[in-house]
């Protein structure tokens, strides 16, 4: 075995895991009832009319400009496929993709933005979709999908985990007022109390953000690792935040409560994604695919973050899959009803271009379905 | 006592569960014979819907994993008289 071969064997990702067995729950209305409210039937009828996208991932480049700690792109043996640099390529790959049914595509690592060839040649056959970007570099105006901004704590943490200096003045500088931007906040164990100072000057600058949970990669042994104490703080903080800044901060109780449960979203909602479906005839498992830069694609890493540990996965972008999928779990009564509309109103505002979030149905916190509120 | 078929109770509730998105259909012009996944492209939040409405129309029980069975209105209509006690059409 090279010693290329054995890299990839030290870092393959996990065995697959099966979808989770969940409690059951019991429904008290009927779905119906639950429409009967206007601002209830009025969101659902929102969000409804997205439920026609059908996403895939596609790693852009194995370059990046940043080297930062618990990095899912330099995890696993994705990272040492072949860069595919022919534009026309891509848009070969589009084309296909369009004919099974894809229409919205998630570009991402390593650092998508060093391509724009690439996302140009995208953008040329598909419209919908997001960029997932460090924002150091900007990507060019008329390529008008939703754009990811990644930060991780003020610009004193960044340097610490990112190996960037000033990250945040540069993010805010090609972004600010960009409608196409949302600011993904990943909160690790050590950068909550930075958060308030962060998004208050996202704010400032019209920059809308949301939150992300730092998720482990499989064998991580580092210290950004969530743990009770350091989720029951992001859950509050985040909260304290939504208040704060209605306007510029996607989010709802219910995403708090989602991704900083101590049961990872695994646990408490199972996966749609072939990583762990295998079976599906319906929805995102069956059609969803994570392309590496040398154009190919594997079931057992066909995941929105492939090398994640479930165990620990409270990622945004999972829960997007995750949680709007379980609509049949949270049919149940009009406040889970309402929580889980907020969710895919979230959802939608921060990976649609040009969707726009309505006020919360729900301002409370509610359990996930089957779960209580918070363990212990 | 319910006047339709199974099949034709079916049909009105994915029609109902798809208005939104597609205004023009109806239980008149609709193809019951259509593949509503692969043909007529029935998203797995929808699919979701119409299991429960399949639910609380027919007072059966469906559960998360029953529903990707779904493709045809003839699939979920034997799966309706496969769970339970169902009303038979007047005439039937």
């Amino acid at each position: 075995m090279s010693s290329h071969e054995q890299l990839v064997a030290l870092r393959a990702p996990n065995s697959p895991k099966k979808p989770n067995i969940l409690p059951p729950v019991e429904r008290t209305w009927k779905f119906d009832d639950l429409l009967r409210d206007d601002l209830v039937r009025e969101r659902w009828e929102k969000v409804q009319r997205f439920f026609f996208l059908r996403e895939s991932t596609y790693d852009l480049t194995n370059v990046c400009n940043l080297d930062c700690d618990g990095c899912f792109y330099f995890q696993g043996d994705k990272q040492f496929t072949k860069n595919t640099s022919d534009p026309e390529a891509w848009r070969a790959l589009m084309r296909e993709e369009k004919k099974r049914g894809i229409n919205f595509v998630v570009l991402a690592g390593a650092e998508a933005s060093l391509v724009p060839e690439i996302i140009e040649a995208c953008y040329s056959e598909v419209q919908l979709g997001v960029v997932a970007t460090n924002g150091i570099k900007k990507i060019a105006e008329e390529l008008a999908y939703r754009i990811h901004v990644s930060v991780w704590g003020n610009d004193e943490s960044s340097a610490k985990t990112r190996l960037g200096k000033g990250l945040l003045p540069k993010q805010i500088k090609n972004y600010a007022g960009d409608s196409r931007a949302v600011f993904i906040y990943t909160f690790t164990r050590h950068n909550i109390a930075e958060a308030p100072a962060v998004i208050e000057e996202l704010a400032k600058n019209d920059c809308r953000s949301t939150f992300s949970m730092f998720s482990a990669p499989v064998g991580y042994t580092g210290t950004l690792r969530h743990d009770a104490e350091s989720l029951a703080a992001v859950r509050a903080t985040t909260l304290d935040l939504l208040e704060r800044f209605p306007k510029h901060v996607l989010f709802s109780h219910y995403n708090a409560v989602a991704h900083t449960h101590e049961k990872s979203m695994y646990e408490l909602f199972s996966c749609p994604y072939p990583r762990v479906n295998k079976q599906a005839n319906l929805g995102i498992g069956k059609t969803f695919r994570g392309y590496r830069t040398d154009l190919s694609w594997n079931m057992d890493a066909s995941c929105c973050v492939p090398d994640i540990d479930c165990a620990d996965c409270r990622h945004h972008a999972s829960g997007t899959a995750i949680v709007a999928s379980k609509l049949f779990r949270h049919a149940t009564d009009p406040d889970t009803f309402a929580a889980w509309l907020d969710y895919v109103d979230v959802y939608l505002a921060h990976f649609v271009h040009g969707y726009e979030k309505s006020p919360n149905l729900c301002n409370k916190p509610v359990a996930p379905p089957g779960f209580k509120l918070m363990e212990g | 006592m319910h006047t339709n078929s199974v099949e034709d109770r079916v049909v009105e509730l994915i029609v109902k569960q798809l208005k939104v998105k597609m205004p023009g259909a109806s239980s008149s012009n609709f193809d019951a014979s259509i593949d509503l996944i692969d043909g007529l492209g029935i998203d797995s939040i929808d699919m979701a819907a119409i299991a429960l409405r399949i639910q609380d129309e027919f007072g059966i029980e469906v559960r998360e994993e029953d529903y990707e069975g779904f493709k045809s209105v003839r699939a979920i209509a034997e799966f309706v008289r496969n769970r339970g006690e169902v009303p038979q059409a007047v005439g039937a």
